[in-house]
């Protein structure tokens, strides 16, 4: 292919693209004034409206919704509202900060609600008045991992199981926890708060009496 | 009656499991009359129970003086359970309640000549030391396992 002849191939080119351009230009014009005219009809005529938006609507109707240029001036001038234009909440191009408005009568629901009875547990707040570090204890079977320090600087000296104080405890549970926590270098600790009585007003933690605290190991025989 | 003669057979087991399986010597049954179970006391043929916080002491100390220091079997306590038995918490701190750290011993001299020195390591020994039983738990086919069990925060020893 020489030069000439590969310099008009290109701008043969460049006269299709533009045509094509012109072309689409024309026919998104044609469009938005077809769209204006189905919205003033819409009020008074639906029938005819629907059926006219049922020729044209091969395009999807967000085209219609989401251009500002011709979502916004419509409304200006029928003050009636439209019902072709529902999500007014949503302003185009804006992300909301919350999903509250997306929900209905979601509005008195943003503030948190205080949980109910969510008190730390009496062996909890023993641990913790003492300086231990606790942490879930479900990985070694029991309620508490307990740390004497920073969980990420120590190994975890005990897990622990908060029982009620007269809560019936099985043996095989006791077995069973002493033995894995001895595996895993623990102490297998199962602890009660016992109830308050009269006389000890100074040894309440949580409502309640002292926290018995019991350390069990495998005896090695 | 039936439930007096079943804790004397448990204990009647854990006594013989201790003495004919495990060597203990000295063995001797309490019956005290605020607690309804029976008490084993018993002298281990070693040492049973090292405090780790001992351990670092002793190692210390034998440093120091460049001799080992013995570590004789100390008198322990056994409770003796059956692995079918409930207990509760109330139960564990009734029965740490009614003892001592050491068994009674018949012959008192024997724990107390420990407490002549003021070294560190024996602060964890004699009638010094935390409050401990050995649970025996019994199974019916006459298996016991045996659990150390502290009164209080004990932490675990390092093995």
């Amino acid at each position: 292919m020489d030069d000439t002849s590969r310099k008009a191939y290109l701008q043969s080119l460049k006269t299709q693209r533009k045509k094509a351009h012109a072309a689409l230009e024309e026919e998104k014009l044609a469009r938005t004034a077809q769209a204006k005219a189905n919205r003033l009809n819409n009020g008074k005529s639906p029938r005819k409206a629907g059926k006219e938006q049922a020729t044209t609507e091969a395009v999807p109707p967000e085209d219609g919704l989401f251009d500002p240029a011709s979502s916004a001036e419509p409304t200006a001038i029928t003050p009636t509202p439209n019902t072709n234009t529902t999500p007014r909440a949503i302003a185009p191009g804006i992300t909301p900060g919350t999903s509250a408005d997306l929900i209905d009568g979601a509005t008195g629901l943003t503030e948190p609600r205080a949980l109910d009875g969510a008190k730390p547990s009496p062996l909890y707040a023993h641990l913790n008045s003492k300086g231990y570090f606790i942490t879930p204890g479900l990985r070694f079977g029991g309620d508490y991992s307990v740390y004497p320090g920073d969980p990420f600087r120590y190994h975890a000296h005990f897990m622990a199981t908060k029982y009620g104080w007269e809560e019936e405890i099985t043996m095989l549970d006791l077995v069973a926890s002493g033995r894995l926590g001895t595996a895993v270098k623990k102490g297998y600790m199962l602890a009660g708060q016992k109830p308050r009585t009269e006389g000890d007003g100074s040894k309440d933690l949580i409502n309640g009496g002292e926290v018995r605290a019991f350390c069990m190991e495998w005896a090695g025989m | 009656m039936a439930a007096t003669n079943y804790l004397d057979d448990l204990t009647n087991t854990v006594l013989h499991n201790l003495e004919y399986q495990h060597d203990w010597t000295r063995l001797k049954v309490h019956k005290q009359p605020g607690t309804a179970r029976p008490l084993i006391s018993g002298l281990p043929p070693r040492r049973l129970y090292v405090h780790p916080d001992e351990q670092i002491e002793l190692i210390m100390a034998e440093k120091n003086r460049e001799e080992r220091i013995p570590q004789p079997p100390e008198f322990e306590w056994v409770l003796p359970t059956h692995l079918a038995e409930k207990w509760t918490i109330k139960g564990f701190a009734e029965v740490f309640d009614s003892i001592g750290p050491i068994p009674p011993s018949d012959n008192p001299q024997e724990s107390s000549d420990l407490e002549d020195e003021d070294a560190q390591w024996k602060q964890w020994r004699g009638s010094k030391r935390g409050k401990r039983i050995l649970m025996a738990t019994v199974q019916d086919d006459s298996t016991v396992v045996y659990y150390l069990m502290h009164d209080g925060i004990v932490k675990p020893r390092q093995n």
